[in-house]
């Protein structure tokens, strides 16, 4: 199986299998014009934000494989407890599917922010944003 | 800069995914959310996110005149693969309209209102009272706007009027010859020769032509028009007919498309009971080489029973949504699928009073909210 190191902005290197890592359609292209020889840096990515993104990665690929025991009830409970993180990580996480171009992912971040914003009266949500933003500064 | 954390391209994807009936709460986050969500950008997302989706309006009258408007939304479902009901937060379910109006109809995301104020005896509505008697009112911010009222001394009644609405062009027009009102001009005016009147509530969209009935003042025809939208007056007669060699009333109908690609009719007929007839436009070449064209019934509505049909149904109050057209019956909604030309009933008798039920229609949700509000603004102005 053929590896393909990836370098988060922290430089810590994430060693992944070929097939996992074009899943990301931007890796995918960086593959197809730098090659595999070296690696392949993600400046915009911190390594806790890369590391839940192979994560999600790796169980859809495995769901999705033949002979896979996993029922949709189980992919949902991943998913649910996926995005299940605070509100500066899971804009991270948008931002981080967007950038690696991860199109599952992004859907299914964005949808959790649409459903967190959605019932709520206009006031809360721009507490709720205005919160984010001052924790992330 | 927005309110999330977000470039805009990602903060426009995030709202997409925004239900249409939450979205109008959300531009009142902030200035940019209302900007942006009036973006003809986000409008294109939001729809090839979510599909286009309609409203189904009720009204319902109660005690002393008071007129609730009631909305679910029609959605796709892939799950069914079909159109289904949906129903709206508790919030947003329902609001009422000013004391005395009466609904005449809905489009371009907006309901039309009016106060039917007689004077004397005459049943007649007298127009020289300078307040305005028509209303619209916009289901998802739930405000009411005056449009303006006509100010010359015209005596009229309810048959005088004639409303119309488009779905795809997202506005109405209301007619009280020889004036009309225009949603998209947003005053009345005198059109040119006015030479016909409109057969038909709306117009149906068949292979990217907009398709109308409607009737020759000067001479007893029925024409079906290529509607034109930019000058109504003006729209091509794609054929016409004489009226007293058709059969049956073709005053007040409902077009849809039936099966893939023929235009269609929703018509009453009133014979030993009554009951809606579905009819397709039956083009052949006669004898001589002359294109004749019919209308052909191919479906009636199940005979008016709890069990089994919905009877008569109110040319005025249907919606269709994809092959699916909800209409509402006495004892509630019933859908007809324009393919299988099937009826079903998707909700009976429970949310529906037998007495005083109007219902009224409205325009894709996307289209409506968006281009409602802005309707009701420039209105406002």
């Amino acid at each position: 199986m053929v590896k393909v190191t990836l370098k988060s902005a922290e430089g810590d290197v994430f060693e992944v299998d070929e097939e996992l890592a074009l899943e990301s359609l931007m890796v995918k292209n960086m593959i197809e014009d730098v090659g595999l020889d070296s690696a392949i840096s993600l400046p915009n990515v911190s390594s806790t934000i890369l590391a839940k993104v192979i994560e999600y990665i790796k169980f859809h690929m495995d769901a999705q494989k033949d002979g896979s025991k996993k029922t949709s009830e189980e992919i949902k409970a991943f998913d649910d407890d996926f995005v299940n993180v605070g509100i500066p990580t899971l804009f991270e996480m948008v931002l981080a599917s967007n950038y690696l171009n991860v199109k599952s992912l992004l859907s299914l971040t964005c949808n959790t922010v649409a459903n967190m914003i959605k019932t709520k009266p206009p006031a809360e949500v721009k507490e709720m944003f205005t919160s984010a933003k001052q924790a992330k500064a | 800069m927005g309110k999330l954390p977000l470039p805009l391209e990602l903060e426009l994807r995030v709202l997409s995914w925004v239900p249409a009936e939450d979205v109008a709460r959300l531009q009142l986050v902030c200035k940019d959310w209302g900007r942006l969500l009036h973006d003809p950008t986000f409008r294109a997302l939001w729809e090839r996110q979510n599909g286009t989706s309609s409203f189904l309006l009720h009204v319902k009258r109660h005690a002393r005149d008071s007129l609730e408007v009631q909305f679910r939304y029609c959605k796709y479902d892939p799950s069914e693969n079909r159109a289904c009901l949906k129903q709206v937060p508790p919030s947003l379910r329902s609001w009422f309209a000013p004391d005395g109006s009466e609904p005449l109809l809905a489009g371009g995301g907006l309901i039309l209102c009016w106060f039917p104020r007689v004077s004397g005896s005459s049943g007649l509505v007298d127009s020289t009272n300078r307040e305005s008697p028509f209303l619209v009112g916009n289901p998802l911010t739930q405000e009411w706007v005056k449009i303006p009222g006509l100010e010359v001394p015209l005596y009229y009644s309810k048959r005088m009027l004639t409303t119309y609405f488009d779905e795809g062009q997202m506005f109405f027009r209301i007619w009280l010859e020889p004036y009309s009102f225009d949603s998209k001009v947003g005053i009345w005016t005198v059109p040119r020769a006015v030479v016909f009147g409109m057969c038909s509530y709306n117009s149906v969209c068949v292979k990217g032509v907009h398709y109308a009935l409607a009737r020759l003042h000067q001479y007893a025809a029925l024409v079906l028009l290529e509607v034109d939208f930019a000058d109504i007056s003006r729209s091509k007669w794609a054929y016409a007919w004489d009226l007293s060699e058709l059969e049956g009333t073709y005053e007040d109908v409902y077009m849809l498309e039936v099966g893939p690609g023929e235009i269609g009719i929703f018509t009453q007929k009133m014979e030993w009971m009554e009951y809606t007839t579905v009819m397709v436009l039956d083009r052949q070449q006669n004898d001589d080489g002359d294109l004749e064209w019919t209308w052909k019934t191919v479906s009636t509505s199940p005979e008016e029973d709890f069990e089994t049909g919905p009877g008569i149904i109110q040319t005025s109050e249907c919606q269709t949504h994809g092959k699916d057209t909800f209409c509402v019956a006495e004892q509630g909604i019933v859908r007809f699928d324009s393919q299988n030309l099937t009826w079903e009933w998707v909700e009976k008798g429970q949310h529906l009073e037998r007495l005083g039920l109007e219902v009224s229609l409205c325009q894709p949700v996307s289209k409506g909210l968006l281009c409602g509000s802005s309707c009701g603004a420039r209105i406002l102005r």
